[in-house]
């Protein structure tokens, strides 16, 4: 169900701590904050298994149109073929993630991937693409042994999101669009989550949501990054709710590039993903001088190699001055000749005749791009967070992928954890009681929104200043200079930022809107270049300079969590190796020809 | 700014704002030869207006969010390149038949309840299956439900046809085309039953307005064809009692 805020809600008189007009409340068992694929499993599974609770979904866009699963293109990684195992895509998993994978959410990942399959065929009617027979097609995508991903042509997500979003539509979910979380509400004792501050973009109302529990799946933070494939509304709200609400971090200083970007100079178009599959299905990499230049990096896969070593190769030859005028690379896939690039990535031939670029007879101009967000929230298998009542999954949640993410692993982790968070949510629901919030620090929260200043334009060009940062130093390559140098700019920024006044109109603004966007990206910003600067060795996607080999002794994976000074503490974990030793896993995946 | 061979360097956007009294006009530079729409409102934004309202999210044509009237037709901003557009100026409309809430922005809530009103969603008939089904893609089902399927629910359909149709007067074109694809899925359980409640509706949505709909819709469905086998289907349905 669809619900207008001003329907749904009641006004609440008896709230004094509330200064300002324009304030609502509403009184929830469950709160979920985001509008992807993650969200939304979630809210269908929190109602089905429990139907009495009260679900509310708030959305920063539209439900189901905001967020990344929906422009999910490759497919969905998952075992189904009896030639294939769950041990078979587990080892893939935390080969491709160079060993530091949390083991326990990665078989969680692998273990329950055909479930969420079988679900949304049958419940939610689904349907991915087929063989002439009848059986299910899967794809070859890189840094796999086995052909495992099922896939509908190259729009994947469209499929699942459309189908998802019409099965929340009809059951009992309160629905608040273009509605984003502002920080998270905690009881007296700070540990445990109360429900969370929302904003209606339009009406600029704020919404005390108080709940038992609140599952945080708002997706990642790849915006931050001047050149993304990622949707742009996104700027880590709930990374960033989570850190200023004391929550614990994993693995931030991975953040996954994506070797093929489109490059679109002018446009908001520039940095959206031209599919793997178009690499899994024979295509090659060229630098300015048409040379194959993956021979020099990883000979044997060459551009069916992992994504952090394909855009690390990209980028190095940019770098040494052999990509071309607009710093890219070339995508060349015309030997695949023109009938099987209509048949197998039909949208991605399409996309690049709109921007002059035929796949069938011209290269095509393509840079990393940031895509994912591997690290996050520190989560258990059951999408538990370190703070009481606060859930994460999707891309909010860390530690599933390690250093790295395969292909198709992204849409399955919002599938089969959201799953998990949603029945995760309601059995918390069920079972605790709604916590009386901390109107102390609610009410900080809400002096901060109340302002009266003029709108200024400021934001949108501090965020940009912000973007070309983050690509210059946190981005693919990075070193200890920079990683320094850039902690101190965002310190600037940072300090620009909170010189504007806030503005007196909160509704319809979107000036306001991306300032907030702004102060979270400097906390995802801050929570990648300390771990980046922590991790003094070479792993996955976070490749240092200065120091370019892996190193045992890095075996861990760095855990974070918000300081009195607002900076993060920093600290090493080993690895807890429950299911396979590095040793066992040492051998490189065996790519099928 | 680059000046691109044969295309203006500039481009006029003569906006709706939220009050339909008030427009604004913006000098938009042409950035790159491929610039969309969206990225000449967002240029305005960026450098003119920061409290300029347009929604967009994905920007690749899968989201729908930014649908749009453009010269009086129904578009996705981030899908119409500026030289595509004839005469120097576009105005800019949000879509038609649908509450306004900020500027381009409008309040989807009535489509989507659409969407709700007609159960558009699958359900179930073996929800506890452990495997998947055997679907030939060849099938006269699957080529049928296949040749609808795409919808993004931008609301552009709602739009075209708002002279003749409320949205809250039914359910709406993107609604009625899924419905035949449920109609013709063996995996649904609710099977005709959903047809008995849009047969009026299908009766009464006019061939010229299902057509213009169609003619707007960017996953190009076909829409008339499903509003002709709805009424192929609705009429063996009473046939049989």
């Amino acid at each position: 169900m669809v619900y207008d805020p001003r329907r749904a809600v009641s006004l609440d008189p008896d709230a004094p701590y509330l200064r300002a007009t324009h304030v609502q409340s509403l009184t929830c068992d469950v709160l979920i904050i985001g509008g992807g694929g993650a969200a939304l499993f979630a809210a269908i599974h929190a109602s089905d298994s429990a139907p009495d609770l009260d679900i509310v979904l708030a959305s920063k866009g539209l439900f189901g149109k905001s967020g990344c699963t929906r422009m999910v293109q490759g497919g969905y990684n998952v075992v189904l073929h009896e030639d294939d195992s769950v041990d078979k895509h587990y080892d893939d998993t935390i080969r491709g993630g160079s060993l530091i994978n949390n083991q326990e959410l990665a078989w969680t990942l692998v273990t329950q991937a055909p479930e969420r399959v079988f679900e949304m065929e049958n419940s939610f009617g689904c349907t991915f693409d087929r063989n002439a027979d009848g059986t299910i097609h899967q794809r070859a995508l890189a840094g796999q042994s086995f052909n495992r991903t099922i896939h509908r042509g190259d729009l994947t997500g469209i499929e699942i999101i459309s189908r998802l979003s019409e099965q929340a539509l009809v059951r009992d979910i309160e629905l608040l669009n273009e509605v984003r979380g502002i920080d998270l509400l905690l009881d007296a004792s700070g540990r445990t989550v109360a429900g969370a501050l929302l904003l209606d973009h339009h009406s600029g109302e704020l919404i005390t949501a108080h709940a038992t529990a609140v599952l945080l799946a708002t997706g990642g933070a790849a915006p931050l990054y001047r050149i993304t494939a990622a949707s742009l509304e996104k700027s880590g709200d709930g990374l960033a709710m989570a850190y200023r609400a004391g929550a614990e971090f994993v693995d931030m200083e991975m953040m996954q590039f994506h070797p093929t970007g489109l490059i679109v100079d002018g446009s908001l178009l520039n940095g959206t993903v031209l599919e793997e599959g178009l690499r899994g299905a024979g295509g090659h990499l060229l630098n300015a001088n048409h040379e194959r230049y993956m021979e020099h990096y990883d000979p044997e896969k060459m551009e069916r190699s992992t994504r952090d070593r394909v855009s690390r190769s990209g980028m190095m030859e940019i770098r040494a001055g052999r990509g071309t005028a607009s710093e890219g690379i070339y995508l060349d896939v015309r030997h695949l000749g023109k009938e099987f690039l209509l048949k197998s990535s039909p949208g991605m031939y399409a996309r690049c005749l709109t921007v002059g670029t035929d796949m069938a007879t011209d290269l095509i101009e393509v840079t990393p791009t940031a895509h994912f967000q591997m690290g996050g929230i520190l989560i258990d298998t059951d999408c538990r967070t370190t703070v009481d009542g606060l859930f994460a999954a999707g891309e909010d949640a860390g530690g599933v992928h390690g250093a790295n993410r395969l292909g198709g692993n992204g849409v399955a982790e919002s599938m089969v954890f959201g799953a998990i968070a949603g029945e995760s949510i309601a059995r918390h629901a069920r079972e605790g009681t709604r916590a009386p919030f901390d109107k102390d620090r609610l009410g900080m929260v809400r002096t901060r929104l109340e302002g009266s200043g003029e709108i200024t334009g400021q934001p949108f060009k501090l965020k940009n200043r912000l973007r070309a940062l983050a690509w210059d130093y946190l981005g693919i390559l990075r070193d200890a200079d920079g990683l320094a140098g850039a902690a101190d700019e965002l310190d600037t920024i940072e300090g620009e930022l909170g010189e504007l006044a806030m503005p007196a109109m909160r509704g319809a603004n979107p000036d306001l809107q991306e300032r907030l966007d702004a102060e979270n990206l400097i906390d995802v910003a801050r929570l990648i270049g300390t771990a980046a600067s922590a991790r003094e060795e070479s792993r996955g996607s976070h490749f240092r300079e200065d120091i370019p080999d892996s190193d045992d002794r890095f075996l861990v994976n760095f855990v974070q969590r918000r300081t009195a000074d607002g900076k993060p503490n920093t600290e090493p974990r080993p690895v807890d190796f429950t299911r396979r030793t590095p040793e066992a896993l040492r051998d490189e995946t065996l790519i099928p020809a | 700014m680059t000046d691109i061979a044969g295309s203006k360097a500039t481009v006029t956007l003569d906006v709706a704002r939220t009050n339909p009294a008030d427009r604004s006009h913006f000098e938009v530079p042409m950035q790159s030869a491929y610039a969309r729409v969206l990225d000449a409102l967002n240029w305005a934004r960026e450098n003119e207006d920061p409290t300029l309202g347009f929604r967009y999210a994905c920007r690749v044509g899968m989201c729908g969010a930014c649908a749009v009237v453009i010269n009086g037709r129904e578009a996705l901003a981030c899908q119409t390149s500026l030289g595509e557009i004839d005469g120097g100026t576009l105005r800019i409309e949000p879509l038609r038949g649908l509450p306004t809430r900020h500027d381009l922005i409008v309040d989807m809530r009535p489509f989507f309840e659409g969407l709700a009103r007609a159960e558009a969603a699958l359900r179930p008939r073996e929800p506890d299956r452990r495997d998947l089904p055997v679907i030939p893609p060849a099938s006269n089902e699957r080529t049928t439900i296949e040749a609808q399927n795409g919808c993004i629910t931008c609301g552009a359909c709602v739009s075209a046809i708002a002279d003749e149709a409320k949205v809250d007067d039914g359910v709406g074109p993107a609604a009625l085309n899924r419905l035949l694809m449920l109609a013709f899925e063996e995996r649904d359980g609710a099977g005709a039953a959903r047809l008995k409640e849009i047969a009026a509706e299908v009766h009464s949505l006019g061939g010229d307005a299902i057509a213009r709909a169609e003619s707007v819709c960017p996953a190009a469905i076909p829409l008339s064809t499903a509003l002709e086998k709805l009424k192929s289907l609705i009429a063996d349905h009473d046939d049989q009692g």
